[in-house]
């Protein structure tokens, strides 16, 4: 728990930042909603290809969609995907470079829990932002006259969520391999760009992690009620799948 | 091996505190080993001065003792814990002091004790008190702010708070003033009263040789020497250093009794072996056109220097 304790002292601010930053644009973006509604039609047929299967989407299927796309991919390839790097590459790394991470493992605490906690604790304060700043267009709909379910938007923010744990957990993973911290936010913000182009195109976009917060992939969480669970369970698995090579990185470590 | 046999810890077993043999490290990249085949034994009770000049490898063989570096070769135990498989239990029962001294800056100075004391299970709150008291740190103020000084004498406190039963002391009065030193070396002095001991790693054997019982002097990895300080005491002979008139050359001055002979300039400094041997090194000295002359007895020091000038002249002649 002091450890705990540790990590939210040092990453509130951050943490606070981007609930607030997220938060205001998710409500900008649904009190945008009427004049976005207005515009779409307008706007459609001037639109690249790439663009006019989202925004032609809005236009068919309207508030529901604009959500989807707007609130889950900002989330979680834009402003997710930053915190978890910044969380991520402070994790290990921060500790390493500043030399603290041979304190506290020259106590009676083994590596496999500082590994765990660490991650833990950081995977749980990402999950406040992701999740309160999508949950926020649930009341924010009333605003602009419309309704959306609230359990199938909570159940996209905690598959959204999914998937920004796997940037988490491999920037956690890179922090173990280098002790400095901006070699670490570097290497996973360079491979997060490397998937945000992979997502352009339709052919390579499933290689892309951003490809699973996609409309095709989130449109059935709210028009039938599905809740991917085999999605999740991948995402949970890649998440875990590094953390577990971070321990056998990190178990031959020298501090 | 029978101390690792689980359950047999206990006897003239349990005295052994570290116990480790040929403890090998080498570094990516390095063409030698930091640490060589290095072997090791302290006892309860005893305080071991682990002696050597910067990166000969102390820090190196510390972290092995503490896992915080895997050996590539070599193991022992620690209590008659394995120290790789069985590191936490062993840190459990270890106080540690890194020469290096990295805390958390943004917490205060109180609050990081309590952080730290709490990954010890808590320390002992008289003792925790006793020597704050003593060392009259700032608590209030953030670690930050502190001098390099504060920052030793916190993590000081923090690891002479609980009662463990080896304390491992890297190069620890690096940075602290000379009052602070002494405090801080008069309770280390005082730790294997309750049954523990001491591993006190330092290049500067002057400091701590007075509150050592043993000393291994350690040099590019390998232990060249490991001995009972009252043996190297009993060693000791005399030093004089003596600058002369007319041409004299080192071999003119390697008389009967004399150990060893440098020259620092245009003084000879000549030590002589323990014993009566002085007397007479002095007295043929003077027969020689001296144009001034100390005489003083030898410390530690000399010995250490002797050790790695040895050391120093053996290697040039392999090289």
């Amino acid at each position: 728990m002091r450890m705990l304790a540790k990590l939210i002292r040092d990453e509130w601010v951050k943490v606070l930042a981007f609930t607030i930053l997220m938060s205001a644009v998710s409500l900008v973006q649904v009190l945008f909603w009427p004049n976005i509604k207005k515009l779409v039609p307008l706007v459609l047929d001037q639109m690249p290809d790439f663009f006019r299967g989202m925004v032609g989407g809005i236009a068919t299927e309207g508030f529901v969609f604009y959500i989807i796309t707007q609130q889950l991919i900002k989330n979680g390839v834009i402003f997710g995907s930053g915190l978890a790097i910044l969380l991520g590459a402070s994790a290990i790394s921060r500790e390493t470079e500043a030399g603290t991470m041979e304190l506290l493992l020259s106590r009676p605490i083994s590596r496999a829990r500082v590994l765990v906690e660490k991650f833990v604790f950081n995977a749980a304060i990402l999950s406040l932002p992701v999740i309160i700043s999508t949950m926020i267009a649930w009341p924010a709909a009333a605003l602009v006259d419309e309704a959306i379910d609230p359990i199938a938007l909570l159940v996209a923010a905690i598959y959204c969520y999914l998937v920004v744990l796997v940037i988490l957990a491999f920037t956690f993973m890179v922090g173990v391999v280098f002790d400095e911290q901006m070699k670490v936010l570097s290497t996973s913000l360079a491979l997060c760009i490397v998937m945000m182009l992979l997502v352009i195109f339709e052919e390579t976009m499933y290689f892309s992690i951003y490809g699973y917060i996609y409309p095709d992939v989130l449109r059935p969480i709210f028009v039938a009620g599905r809740v991917p669970y085999q999605l999740a369970l991948t995402m949970a698995m890649i998440s875990a799948g590094f953390v577990g090579l971070s321990y056998l990185l990190f178990r031959k470590k020298t501090i | 091996m029978l101390y690792s046999v689980p359950g047999v810890v206990m006897g003239n077993v349990e005295e052994l505190i570290v116990d480790v043999k040929g403890l090998t490290k080498r570094y990516p990249g390095q063409r030698k080993p930091a640490v060589d085949g290095l072997s090791l034994r302290i006892r309860r009770g005893e305080i071991y001065g682990f002696v050597g000049p910067n990166g000969a490898g102390k820090t190196t063989t510390v972290k092995m003792l503490l896992n915080l570096a895997w050996p590539d070769s070599g193991g022992g135990t620690l209590f008659g814990l394995d120290i790789v498989r069985e590191s936490v239990a062993i840190r459990r029962r270890i106080g540690f002091m890194s020469g290096e001294v990295r805390l958390y800056n943004s917490m205060r100075g109180d609050k990081q004790l309590r952080f730290l004391l709490s990954l010890h299970g808590g320390g002992e709150e008289e003792r925790v008190r006793s020597l704050i008291e003593m060392f009259d740190i700032p608590l209030h103020r953030k670690v930050k702010s502190y001098s390099s000084g504060q920052k030793q004498i916190l993590a000081m406190i923090a690891a002479l708070s609980h009662n463990s039963d080896l304390l491992i002391l890297d190069e620890p009065t690096k940075g602290l003033d000379p009052s602070k030193k002494k405090l801080f070396l008069e309770q280390v002095e005082k730790w294997p009263n309750h049954g523990g001991a001491v591993l006190i790693s330092s290049h500067v054997l002057s400091e701590i040789e007075h509150i050592c019982t043993r000393v291994g002097f350690i040099r590019e990895g390998l232990m060249i020497a490991d001995e009972e300080i009252e043996a190297v005491r009993s060693r000791l002979g005399s030093v004089i250093v003596a600058t002369f008139t007319d041409s004299v050359e080192e071999r003119d001055l390697m008389l009967a009794g004399v150990l060893r002979v440098r020259r620092r300039g245009a003084e000879f400094i000549i030590e002589t072996e323990a014993g009566d041997n002085s007397r007479a090194v002095l007295r043929a000295v003077t027969e020689l056109p001296v144009e001034s002359l100390r005489y003083r007895s030898a410390t530690l020091d000399d010995i250490y220097e002797g050790i790695y000038l040895n050391e120093d002249a053996g290697q040039t002649d392999q090289g």
